[in-house]
């Protein structure tokens, strides 16, 4: 980092007081001819540090933008998608010309490798949920990422819509509770349980258990007492897949089916 | 673009008060400040030289432009065998399928076009450079300037067009 006229000055003060023959330089008037010159030397000297660090700015951005090809690269291109817009050749880098974060359609991306292929998967996001990308954003995405992409390098782009899971179980609550409260709360918690996976962990994978651990917290269920019965997913219109431990979802996230409500699929038993 | 530029005389004349501004005394100190100017000049040259270069990686979108740009031609381009292969079919006269023929090497048909199998496809190159003939002397050249910058362990080839 540049240092100030002022030190710079000091580091001049301190190496004259080393040499003797440089002792009658002594006036302390701000316009004695020493003291201009050590002045005007310790100014350029502080332009010239000054452009260093620019430059080195400079050469720092190139550098952390070759750095390319890496998983968390391709992530971080993929929320920097500009829906719209086109990249420029500015500053001997393709980039988009205003950083516009209203075009900034991808908000959940996972990156992954398939097969020797760079398998990406992206959201765009309503009401904080991850959500999937219309045809022409989606297209827009794929031709982004054929420009950006290392020479050579395979990759899949995919934004499907969520992955629809079907819990079918027996939740056994205290009978003392009031199943009007615990009910809702017990929905509230597996509601919760996805909209978080779906957000702090796009692509990640569901765990059975993370999710009956969730349902245990709800006060007025009994601990231990939960009989998952069958839980199973899908994407798209594919078959239901039923799953015993743990399940990655295709698109990424997770929606419960709208044709298999909680309300219809969970049995509240009291004990 | 950062701007770096500064004239180290002009800001000497400026950092002098204005009672001191005689040509003398002027003088001497450009000329004590001159190794100053020479390695200002240096670095400004030396950064115009590295910017460029150092900018240059193998994302298609650079690695096309500085392919153009270091063989002064605007049609090279970089294309994926893969996602530009069309799957080809054959069918009986009798279907009535829109004719196309292939030829014999040794009827010198132009454009060459080659037809191959899923697995002849599969030992095909990562990515292709395609030059216009008018550089084809100079192959070797533009091969050399690819892997300089192309990942290691992919497959990839310069041909003509």
């Amino acid at each position: 980092m540049a240092r100030t006229v002022e030190e710079i000055e000091d580091q001049i003060d301190t190496i004259k007081a080393t040499k003797a023959e440089l002792a009658a330089l002594d006036s302390v008037s701000n316009t004695a001819i020493w003291r201009l010159w050590r002045f005007i030397t310790a100014q350029v000297i502080n332009y010239f540090e000054v452009a260093w660090d620019k430059f080195q700015a400079v050469i720092q951005a190139i550098i952390d933008n070759n750095q390319y090809g890496t998983d968390d690269w391709w992530y971080k291109k993929m929320l920097a998608f500009q829906f719209g817009d086109l990249l420029g050749f500015i500053n001997n880098v393709y980039q988009y010309p205003v950083i516009d974060a209203a075009k900034q359609i991808v908000k959940f991306c996972s990156i992954t490798s398939n097969s020797g292929k760079v398998q990406i998967k992206v959201a765009a996001s309503s009401g904080g949920q991850p959500v999937v990308l219309t045809t022409d954003q989606l297209d827009g995405l794929l031709s982004y990422c054929q420009q950006i992409r290392p020479a050579g390098i395979r990759f899949t782009v995919q934004s499907l819509a969520a992955d629809k899971l079907k819990i079918t179980g027996n939740i056994y609550y205290n009978a003392q509770g009031d199943i009007a409260v615990i009910k809702p709360a017990v929905f509230a918690a597996i509601g919760t349980f996805l909209s978080t996976l779906n957000t702090t962990n796009f692509n990640g994978t569901l765990f059975c258990n993370k999710l009956i651990d969730a349902v245990q917290a709800v006060p007025g269920t009994i601990n231990n007492q939960i009989d998952l019965l069958q839980i199973a997913a899908k994407s798209g219109a594919g078959e239901y897949q039923v799953f015993a431990s743990s399940y990655q979802p295709a698109s990424g996230y997770f929606q419960i089916d709208p044709d298999f409500d909680l309300n219809d699929t969970l049995t509240f038993v009291s004990a | 673009m950062t701007n770096l530029s500064f004239n180290i005389n002009k800001t000497i004349k400026q950092l002098l008060p204005y009672f001191l501004v005689k040509p003398k005394q002027l003088a001497w100190l450009q000329v004590l400040l001159y190794p100053l100017v020479w390695l200002y000049a240096n670095f400004l040259t030396y950064r115009a030289a590295q910017l460029k270069n150092a900018t240059v990686n193998s994302t298609v979108i650079r690695f096309t432009r500085a392919l153009r740009d270091e063989f002064a031609d605007e049609t090279i381009y970089i294309f994926h065998p893969e996602e530009i292969l069309d799957q080809a079919f054959i069918y009986l006269a009798v279907e009535g399928a829109i004719l196309e023929y292939d030829y014999l090497a040794s009827e010198n048909h132009v454009p060459v076009d080659y037809d191959y199998t899923v697995i002849e496809y599969n030992s095909n190159y990562d990515f292709i450079v395609r030059i216009p003939v008018a550089l084809a002397s100079r192959a070797d050249e533009v091969m050399a300037y690819v892997k300089k910058y192309a990942f290691f362990g992919l497959h990839y080839t310069v041909e003509t067009f």
